[in-house]
């Protein structure tokens, strides 16, 4: 959590006050991450219970290493962790999916023929599963990875020029990598957060509340955000993830005033 | 804790805990009242749950509003092999967003109220499947399960009393149509989301092929409360057949967007014009989908002193669905709008019935080429053709979904095909058409 | 309502106003179908699982709240349904009316065109006239290997193909890839069908042309195939099929439903060799040393090579045309009642009995009256040879269906009949130069020098082409072959079953089975049999593990060698 980084960034914040939440009329005078604790993304989940599951969340790099090993080390503690939870294998392929793409940023046939081996079925059944679902990336995607809602909520409220405006600023045709290899921009479907237009996710994260004028500062964020270490599936993210330096970048004022939240992510304890 | 916007009028039961980082943990949870149903319920048969949910006339906040304690009785009594509950958080309807907030704000009352229904139906397992999109949410439930667990609140025996629940989190990856409950069991099980024929019922036949009950997040939530509270307390809100709380997400051209929670029955236009404070720019209300993109579209005049509760909707030629209206403003480029809510469908689909498979694609060509004003009126004809032919022929609703929109915004906005095809059909925008559209 | 039907497992139901009664749980399509009314379908295929999904078989039940999809739903007791309510029908209109929205309808270059069922059911029930403009979405054609290509374009999207692959062949190499309508079916990328040994049934299985045989493609219209049911000949399973013929030509097979031998389908080492029937040759090398690879065989066949021959054209100059007589040492074109009465002379005149060589690639007929003309004349030794591979390949999902290891129809059948098998397993080898007098059917004895023949005292060749060994036989007789005639194969359980002409033979060529019935008649002074059930009948009453068998006992299905036939217990009831 750079200070640097949020003081450079810190005029424009004004024109975007609080993103990410519904503060925009004045009426409303809670910052994010007093809203959302500044841990909301918290640490890279490898622990935690076999029930829980949050070994199987897919842990959105903003970079990732395509070539990087699959399921070694702490990933196959996440692996096996996955498979224990599902009273058959087959069950567990979406989370396995997920896991393979937290690694590599997007599903290779190699990965697919991986994860075919992993949960016992044939790499076509996997494949057709794989594509029926749109977050699995068929090809290789942007640094981060930008799925700007234009369904009917956000659309009344703009959600299309916001798409225009992210395609502008990066450069990128739909669904293509930017030439700095920075962004890949899509339309996504209603994102479930509808009251808050335009609804933008940016790797695993929500921007809310987006306006076209913002774009050009939430990119440049993004660029600034540095380069992520190697896949290395399990240290604490806090100190190593880009997103959480977003995050702080994101909300310089709100972070001088904001109280410690009464709630510590568990494993900073 | 103000929570973005909240409005004097509201019943917040189920909001109590929005807006407020403390209601996430076990402890701050208590504070507001919880798992005092949970330590109630373990403690009751399974069968006096069901009753009193029974007693309290809950509906299912899915969508189709089926009686929840009714849809519980429905599991088998004497448990041969398994049992699921399943938590239904695919939300993904154009529209809603209120189970997210469930989720993230008040994630103990998620576990909760589903450890109670996992109770009440004798289920060892509870799988939340939650979209894939909502990352965040996930997080918070997963690390609020974690400590459910350390605090004995699930896992097995749970509170002392000897039952074992575990509850696990399952991502989904990017399909609206997994929100539909057979397709999500599909989905649970590593398959492609695909709705299955029905029958067999999932108390049947569902997850693994085990009895299985599925319910949404809304739902669940308002369980602890009844349980705690009694069926007949949920009873002092709403209408007979649909009593309660309900959240009202407000999405479009509102002055304050956003989740409230009030009684069913509560006045639409008083919803738009007092709670969420008219509509932006001192602009006139064109429409109101007060459902979730896949019902019909109501006029202004429509929705002059509707009830919000299933039966008024119904009656007046919708459906409340799950409450989640999108409303729009005389500067509405309707066309653009539905066009883009029957994208979403043809981008949705499935793809195994072929009316909904090559329909909704179909039906997207035709708008597309109508708002690029090269649409006659046999378009709109076949329009209405295809959209009549995509209803009722399929394996699940999504298909009738995509039509929808599309029926009503020609029955009731003439003046709409009018400026786009430059003519007017044989008998529209007269009382017998807005009839026929309603019977389509 | 209970005392409709009692409470047995039959209920009855009226579907069109007519009532039938069905027993418990059966479908609404099964139970029209019963009654002779067809409902149209195309996701359902009565050997795999149903999702309905086509939404094409729907039709109205009372007091259903929507159409009801046909093939998944129960009859009920008491149910009134309506496969022709207006509603049902619009819907299925409707629903013809999508397929079409994206289909190329390119009928004139299409395979399936005579024998697709969107033409059919579009015929039968569609609208005059689509109403869509739209440009339509264009995906090309994908080769998945082996003999299949696929037309996405033309794909209605039934998912049998996957189904069966899954179901069935359980080699789950197919997968539906993308949703919604930009849905296609595809294997692992490059991975394709190829090494599935019975991967070629999903282009019958296939209701439109999106599925087509590389080897039938632009073959034959459809409608200028002629059709005759027949037993695959490569292998002991017996698979019913029918042979589909063009200009005096197989052109392909195609498997013929028999629940109790190979259900719906036949394997792909059977189905691609038919090259060998044309030319009335062989299957495979016969009589030839082991093919190189034939030991390396991985169990599926596929290894063994079709036999190497010449082209289509030369195929009038290997095929024994009339009959020969040797004169001087010169073979020399004579009648065949010339040849027949030069032929009786010999027989009488043998001295130490015959040997007979029989043909597992003839029927039952014909190798049987061989074998009796042999106990008439006198001798014992009756061999034959067959080819057999390395192992038996089982269709998972049908395990009555294998691709059997004796790579010829009729092994079983001679082996009843009392011949001895001898050689190896490429059908090579086994025989000893002929000491006395000689009959040959169908073997050409290939691996034996030309001058093995000296010392017989008569050597009699019956078949359909000559090979250098057999040129100096004391008689060379022009046969038909099995696609020639009529007869019976004996699979490897004992199964006898018919099979039909489908070919025209040479002009001169005849069956063994009456040239064998007429050398016996003149032999034994009786009546030669007219027919080849006639000769069968003969079989019947000669060898007792075909007795009580006739060809109405063995109808389309056939009948178990020895099984308590029908006939004879009515006799006896
Ligand atoms: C196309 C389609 C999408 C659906 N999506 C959702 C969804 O996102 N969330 C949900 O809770 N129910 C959804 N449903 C409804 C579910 O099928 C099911 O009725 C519901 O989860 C039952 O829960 P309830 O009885 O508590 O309402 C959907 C239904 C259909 C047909
Ligand atoms: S109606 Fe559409 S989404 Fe539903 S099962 Fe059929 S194809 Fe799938
Ligand atoms: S599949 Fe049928 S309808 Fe389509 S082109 Fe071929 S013959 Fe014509
Ligand atoms: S290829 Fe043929 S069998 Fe396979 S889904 Fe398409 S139409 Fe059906
Ligand atoms: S419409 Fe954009 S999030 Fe729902
Ligand atoms: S045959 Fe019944 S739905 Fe396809």
């Amino acid at each position: 959590m750079s200070d640097e980084g949020t003081k450079s960034t810190s005029t424009a914040d004004d024109g975007m006050k609080n993103p990410g939440w519904a503060g925009e009329t004045g009426e409303f005078d809670l910052s994010e991450s007093e809203v959302r604790g500044v841990d909301y993304v918290g640490e890279q989940p490898t622990e935690g219970w076999d029930a829980g599951g949050v070994t199987a969340y897919p842990y959105q790099r903003a970079e990732r290493d395509p070539e990087a090993p699959l399921f070694e080390g702490p990933y196959r503690e996440r692996l096996e962790k996955i498979l224990r939870r599902y009273p058959n294998r087959r069950a567990a392929l979406l989370p396995v999916l997920n896991l393979a793409q937290e690694i590599r940023g997007h599903l290779s046939q190699e990965a697919l023929e991986r994860v075919a081996e992993v949960v016992g079925e044939t790499p076509a059944t996997v494949r057709g599963v794989a594509t029926f679902y749109t977050m699995y990336n068929k090809r290789p995607v942007g640094r981060h990875l930008i799925q700007v809602c234009t369904n009917v909520s956000c659309n009344l409220c703009g959600g299309h020029d916001v798409f225009k405006s992210f395609l502008e600023h990066t450069g990128a045709e739909p669904g293509t990598i930017s030439e700095d290899g920075e962004f890949t921009v899509i339309e996504a479907e209603c994102l479930g957060a509808c009251g808050f237009p335009t609804v933008v996710q940016i790797n695993d994260r929500y921007f809310e509340n987006v306006e076209p004028e913002h774009v050009p500062e939430i990119l440049a964020r993004l660029r600034a955000s540095g380069t992520a270490p190697a896949s290395d599936g399990g240290t604490d993210r806090a100190s190593s993830g880009p997103g959480l330096e977003t995050e702080s970048r994101w909300e310089p004022e709100a972070k001088s005033r904001s109280k410690p939240t009464s709630k510590k992510p568990r494993g900073e304890g | 804790m103000a929570y973005p916007y909240t409005h004097e009028r509201e019943v917040r039961v189920m909001s109590r805990g929005f807006g407020d980082p403390a209601s996430r943990t076990v402890e701050g949870w208590r504070k507001l009242g919880g798992y005092a149903a949970l330590e109630k319920a373990l403690e009751m048969a399974p069968e006096d749950v069901v009753e009193e949910v029974k007693a309290s006339g809950l509906r299912g906040r899915g969508g189709a509003g089926f009686p929840a304690g009714v849809k519980w009785s429905f599991m088998p009594r004497d448990k041969q092999g398994p049992h699921y509950m399943l938590v239904n958080a695919d939300e993904s309807e154009p529209g809603a967003f209120k189970d997210r907030e469930l989720i993230r704000w008040t994630p103990h009352q998620v576990i909760e109220g589903a450890l109670i229904a996992a109770h009440a139906i004798r289920a060892q397992d509870v799988y939340v499947y939650i979209r894939g999109e909502f990352f965040e949410p996930a997080l918070i439930l997963g690390r609020a399960i974690e400590e459910a667990y350390q605090k004995g609140l699930a896992g097995s025996n749970i509170l002392g009393t000897g039952t074992d629940i575990d509850v696990t989190i399952h991502l989904g990856a990017g399909a609206y149509i997994c929100g539909e409950e057979t397709a999500l069991m599909n989905s649970l099980e590593g398959r492609r989301g695909q709705p299955r024929v029905k029958p067999p019922f999932p108390a049947a036949s569902g997850l693994f092929a085990a009895p299985t009950t599925i319910n949404n997040v809304e739902t669940v939530c308002s369980v602890p409360h009844i349980v705690t509270n009694g069926g007949a307390w949920y009873r002092q809100w709403g209408p007979e057949k649909s009593p309660g709380t309900k959240l009202f997400n407000m999405s479009g051209h509102v002055v304050r967007r956003g989740n409230f929670e009030l009684p069913l029955g509560f006045p639409m236009d008083e919803l738009i014009f007092d709670v969420c404070g008219g509509i932006r720019n001192g602009r006139k209300l064109k429409a109101v989908i007060p459902g979730g993109s896949s019902v019909p579209i109501l006029t202004a005049d429509e929705i002059q002193g509707l009830a919000c509760d299933y039966e008024s909707v119904a009656e007046a030629g919708s459906m409340l669905g799950t409450a989640s209206m999108i409303v729009m403003d005389d500067q509405t480029n309707m066309v653009t709008q539905v066009r883009r809510m029957v994208e979403f469908y043809a981008h949705e689909s499935c793809g195994q019935c072929t009316p909904c498979r090559e329909g909704t694609g179909w039906l997207v060509s035709i708008l597309r080429r109508i708002e690029a004003g090269q649409g006659t009126l046999e378009d709109v004809d076949t329009l209405l053709g295809v959209a009549k032919n995509v209803t009722g022929t399929t394996i699940c609703v999504l298909s009738d979904s995509s039509a929808a929109p599309i029926v009503s915004w020609i029955n009731k906005f003439p003046d709409d095909i009018d400026r786009l095809v430059g003519g007017r059909r044989a008998g529209a925008g007269t009382a017998a058409a807005g009839t026929a559209a309603a019977e389509a | 309502m209970a005392n409709r039907s009692d409470a047995s497992d039959q209920i009855t139901c009226t579907i069109d106003g007519q009532e039938v009664t069905v027993p418990r749980g059966t479908t609404i399509l099964d139970a029209a179908e019963q009654m002779g009314i067809g409902i149209v379908h195309y996701c359902y295929h009565p050997a795999l699982s149903a999702p309905a999904m086509c939404r094409m078989c729907l039709v109205h039940m009372e007091g259903a709240p929507k159409l009801v999809p046909a093939c998944v739903s129960p009859v009920a007791d008491g149910a009134v349904i309506q496969t022709d309510a207006p509603l049902a029908e619009e819907a299925r209109t409707g629903v013809l009316e999508f397929y079409l929205v994206n289909h190329p309808l390119d009928c004139p270059v299409c395979d399936a065109a005579g024998e697709c069922k969107l033409q059919d059911y579009v015929y039968q029930e569609g609208r005059k006239h689509g109403r869509s403009v739209e440009p339509k979405r264009v995906l090309g054609q994908d080769d998945f290997g082996a003999d299949v290509l696929y037309d996405g374009d033309r794909c209605i999207m039934c998912t049998r193909c996957v189904r069966y692959m899954r179901e069935i062949a359980e080699d789950d190499r197919l997968c539906v890839v993308q949703r919604g309508n930009r849905s296609v079916i595809d294997t692992f990328f490059g991975e394709g069908l190829d090494g599935s040994p019975f991967a070629s049934n999903i282009i019958d299985i296939c209701p439109v042309g999106a599925l087509l045989s590389k080897d039938f493609l632009h073959k034959a219209r459809a409608w200028d195939l002629d059709r005759t049911p027949s037993i695959c000949p490569n292998c002991s399973q017996g698979c019913n099929i029918t042979l589909d013929t063009r200009d005096n030509l197989v052109q392909r097979l195609k498997p013929r439903h028999n629940p109790e031998v190979n259900s719906y389908w036949m394997c792909d080492y059977g189905r691609y060799r038919y090259e060998w029937i044309n030319r009335g040759t062989a299957p495979y090398p016969y009589g030839m040393p082991a093919p190189a690879g034939l030991e390396a065989d991985e169990g599926d066949g596929s290894a063994l090579p079709p036999a190497a021959l010449p082209d289509r054209a030369t195929i009038s100059e290997l095929r024994l045309e009339s009959p020969m007589m040797r004169r001087d040492g010169v073979p020399v074109p004579v009648g065949w009642q010339e040849a027949i009465l030069g032929l009786l002379e010999r027989l009488r005149a043998v001295s130490g009995g015959i040997q007979v060589i029989g043909s597992p690639h003839h029927g039952n007929e014909d190798n049987g009256l061989l074998k009796r003309v042999q106990e008439v004349v006198g001798g014992d030794d009756a061999v034959y040879r067959a080819a057999r591979a390395a192992a038996e390949v089982v269709l998972p999902g049908f395990q009555k269906l294998a691709r059997r290891r004796d790579l010829a129809a009729n092994t079983r059948g001679l082996d009843a009949l009392g011949f001895r098998r001898v050689g190896d397993d490429s059908a090579a080898g086994g025989l000893a130069p002929p000491a006395s007098a000689l009959i040959v059917l169908g073997d050409p004895l290939a691996d034996l020098p030309a001058k093995a023949m000296a010392d017989a005292e008569l050597v009699v060749y019956m078949g359909a082409v000559i090979s250098p060994t057999l040129e100096k036989a004391d008689f060379l007789l022009p046969l038909t072959s099995f696609a020639e005639q009529e007869g019976t194969f004996t699979n490897f359980e004992g199964r006898v079953q018919r099979f039909w002409p489908a070919l025209n033979p040479p002009p001169m060529a005849r069956p063994a089975w009456q040239v064998l019935g007429v050398i016996l008649a003149g032999l034994q002074d009786g009546v030669a049999p007219a027919s080849a059930g006639d000769a069968f009948l003969r079989l019947a009453e000669l060898y007792d593990p075909f007795s009580g068998l006739s060809y109405p006992v063995l109808g389309t299905l056939g009948s178990m060698l020895n099984e308590p036939v029908r006939l004879r217990a009515g006799e006896e009831g």
